[in-house]
């Protein structure tokens, strides 16, 4: 039984399948899909929030734990990898102070001296850790190819699922999948450790008289020696959980195409009910209608008709109405909002106190700075020179640049912060929605 | 009194009338052609483009739709007109249905006009819905098989443009978008790989983007349709984001008169109030 469930999974999961039986096989499987939210729908409350909590938990907790544990050999190197990282961050700032401010220079240099050589001994022993990972990697790597080959030869298919590599024409598993990216990230990681002991050699023969230039451009290859070690750890996450991200990303793409598919139906549902009972305003739901038949039915036309007389016909069609019809409606929509701007502006912006004066002030001089016309206005001022800060465009970049970016990052602080919130909220079931009659 | 209650209470219909005067006759003649500072972002974004190693492509991510056209075509097809002058190749990357169509015929347009093939030096990979993220990811180890095809259904190892080309071959990311998703490419793409992004947000976007221009972590931006003309002035072109800017700063000068004028009536009527 088995067996015979996993040759029928398989003759329908390999690329060569043939077109019918693939096409049975969507059909299955959204027929599937739709009967499970239909029944999801029809459900008691009671019996449909355990189901919705537990998935939505298992879920959660399965990305929660991917993330928080550890890969088992990697760990150790990902941690000498972070050490090296942060004594050239260190290094790099204080060079940046030997730089800028010329002050304790050889205090700096010598602390970052010390941070270099924290770091250099963090990078030997990464080495030392890849030299003797790799060859393990390497064979597990073989054995799994091997035993991929071997399955795919018992059963006279071509891979052991499920995998096609169309440039390389191969079919592999996920295993052998998962120890292939383990091997590559470990070239990568010996790679990004030898470009950052480039910049750190350069490094360490800074010295006082270094010409700042010089000591900039150098600074410049710690940073970028710095973000190769961080690529270099980030890619060497693989734990246990690991390789089953992508088929757990996969169910979450396929539940959002479901939620497109209920959204058309509730959409279909709430006109239906609306025609049916003549309400007022039914002509609009019977329009819906006509529009989304009418564009579905041309759109698939003009690709499935082939180079029939018919498929120009409807390609015409299909043009009006795209082009004529929704693109203009949907520029339409938006350029209506310019029109309710200018004539709320002129209501309701009104200087009753400082705060909206200082407000009105700022927008005018942000509003000027970004048009020809504000630029005019100011454009008598020398464009270099002490005076040039009054120049319009000056002002509005600078009001953009210092103070509206300080706010906006004391907001997107805040937005992070209620955004964890939030996920945690829905990640723990406690969000009320529409979908359930009360707090869960 | 009376003109007191025409300042404080000018009917809305006049007010959107003014405004489509004022928009339409740039737009329809060019009158103005106003002088246009060029914004150390925008020279940025252009340096950027001039200095892009040979033998690197560009991807340009469409998140738009016709209701943002006016801002982000305009932009799109000024860096667009200076990606084929400059012959780098590139991939359009369209997230947005409607956008897509709207995307590829301004490139085919642009194409033709500047004589550049497609397969050779632009492709478009058609409308893709997913989440950026996974499609980042899976990009940064096999780009060609993440993509998959382009919109004819070609597969990218088979298009001369992009065969054999990996993820260490894109040199530049262009993201035009209505909408938050610079984050995404920030974190998947431009830091870990030290790819420089432009970013093109629309308008009242521009406020938030630059957070992201003072941290180096976007190499170049042009903001809104203002952004777009600098840029068409720096390749020596005159084109619809002129007169663009131009009709912009006419509605800017009609909202800040209008704001002006019912401030006056505003003050004067309540200062008449109270003496009364």
């Amino acid at each position: 039984m088995i067996l015979l469930a996993n040759n029928l999974a398989f003759s329908l999961f390999v690329p060569q399948a043939r077109p019918a039986v693939l096409a049975a096989y969507i059909g299955v499987c959204l027929a599937l899909g739709i009967g499970f939210i239909f029944l999801l729908t029809a459900m008691p409350t009671r019996f449909r929030r355990p189901i919705v909590i537990a998935t939505t938990f298992i879920l959660g907790l399965f990305y929660f734990l991917e993330f928080m544990f550890p890969g088992r050999q990697m760990a150790p190197l990902r941690d000498r990898l972070a050490a090296a990282e942060s004594g050239f961050r260190t290094a790099q700032q204080d060079l940046y102070a030997v730089v800028v401010q010329r002050n304790d220079v050889s205090a700096r240099l010598a602390h970052a001296g010390q941070a270099l050589n924290d770091a250099a001994r963090s990078l030997d022993k990464a080495a030392e850790m890849i030299d003797r990972v790799k060859p393990d990697a390497e064979e597990q790597l073989r054995r799994a190819a091997e035993d991929a080959s071997r399955w795919a030869k018992a059963r006279g298919v071509p891979g052991k699922v499920l995998e096609f590599d169309a440039e390389t024409g191969s079919i592999s598993d996920i295993r052998t999948q998962t120890y292939r990216k383990r091997v590559g990230d470990l070239a990568k990681a010996a790679e990004g450790m030898s470009d950052a002991r480039a910049a750190m050699e350069k490094a360490q023969s800074v010295s006082a008289s270094t010409p700042p230039k010089e000591v900039d451009a150098i600074r410049g290859s710690l940073a970028a020696g710095a973000d190769s070690l961080a690529l270099a750890r980030s890619n060497l996450s693989d734990n246990f959980l690991s390789p089953y991200t992508q088929p757990v990303g996969d169910v979450s793409v396929v539940i959002g195409a479901f939620a497109l598919g209920l959204g058309i139906y509730g959409l279909a549902a709430v006109h239906a009910k609306a025609i049916s009972g003549k309400r007022p305003g039914w002509l609009n739901s019977l329009a819906f209608y006509v529009a989304m038949i009418a564009m579905t039915l041309v759109g698939f036309l003009k690709d499935y008709l082939g180079k029939r007389p018919a498929q120009s016909l409807s390609e015409s069609v299909y043009n009006i109405l795209f082009y004529g019809a929704l693109n203009a409606l949907s520029a339409t929509m938006f350029s209506l909002v310019a029109f309710y701007i200018v004539s709320a502006a002129y209501r309701a912006f009104r200087v009753k106190s400082g705060e909206s004066a200082l407000m009105m002030a700022s927008a005018f001089l942000v509003m000027l700075s970004l048009v020809p016309f504000g630029v005019l206005i100011t454009s008598g001022l020398p464009v270099h020179g002490w005076a040039s800060i009054f120049r319009l465009e000056n002002i509005g970049h600078w009001i953009l640049l210092f103070p509206n970016a300080a706010a906006q990052r004391g907001m997107l602080f805040g937005i992070g912060v209620g955004g964890l919130a939030m996920a945690l909220r829905v990640w723990l079931s406690l969000e009320r929605g529409s979908y359930f009659d009360k707090e869960m | 009194m009376r003109i007191l209650t025409i300042l404080d209470r000018i009917d809305r219909r006049i007010v959107y009338l003014l405004l489509a005067v004022v928009v339409f006759v740039p737009l329809k003649w060019t009158i103005f052609s106003l002088p246009l500072p060029i914004t150390p972002e925008v020279q940025s974004a252009y340096d950027t483009i001039q200095n892009m190693p040979k033998g690197k492509i560009a991807w340009i991510s469409v998140v738009w739709g016709p209701g943002t056209q006016a801002e982000n075509r305009t932009q799109m097809e000024v860096l667009v007109r200076h990606l084929f002058m400059k012959g780098v190749p590139f991939i359009l990357m369209p997230w947005d249905q409607q956008g897509t169509k709207v995307a590829e015929k301004q490139v085919e347009d642009l194409a033709k006009e500047l004589h550049k093939k497609e397969g050779v030096d632009w492709i478009s990979i058609g409308y893709r819905p997913g989440y950026l993220m996974n499609i980042i990811k899976g990009s940064i180890i096999n780009m060609n098989k993440t993509l998959g095809t382009d919109r004819h259904g070609t597969p990218l190892y088979e298009i001369p443009m992009t065969k054999g080309k990996t993820i260490s071959n894109v040199g530049l990311l262009i993201e035009t978008t209505p909408s938050g998703t610079l984050n995404d490419w920030i974190s998947y793409l431009g830091q870990p790989l030290q790819v420089p992004i432009i970013y093109c947000p629309t308008a009242v976007m521009v406020p938030d983007g630059y957070n992201y221009v003072d941290t180096k972590q976007v190499a170049g931006m042009l903001p809104g349709l203002t952004g777009a003309a600098q840029y068409d002035e720096l390749l020596h072109h005159t084109g619809f984001a002129q007169r663009g800017a131009d009709a912009l700063s006419m509605a800017h000068a009609l909202v800040i008169a209008l704001i002006i004028v019912g401030n006056v009536g505003y003050v004067l009527t309540r200062r008449q109030r109270g003496s009364a």
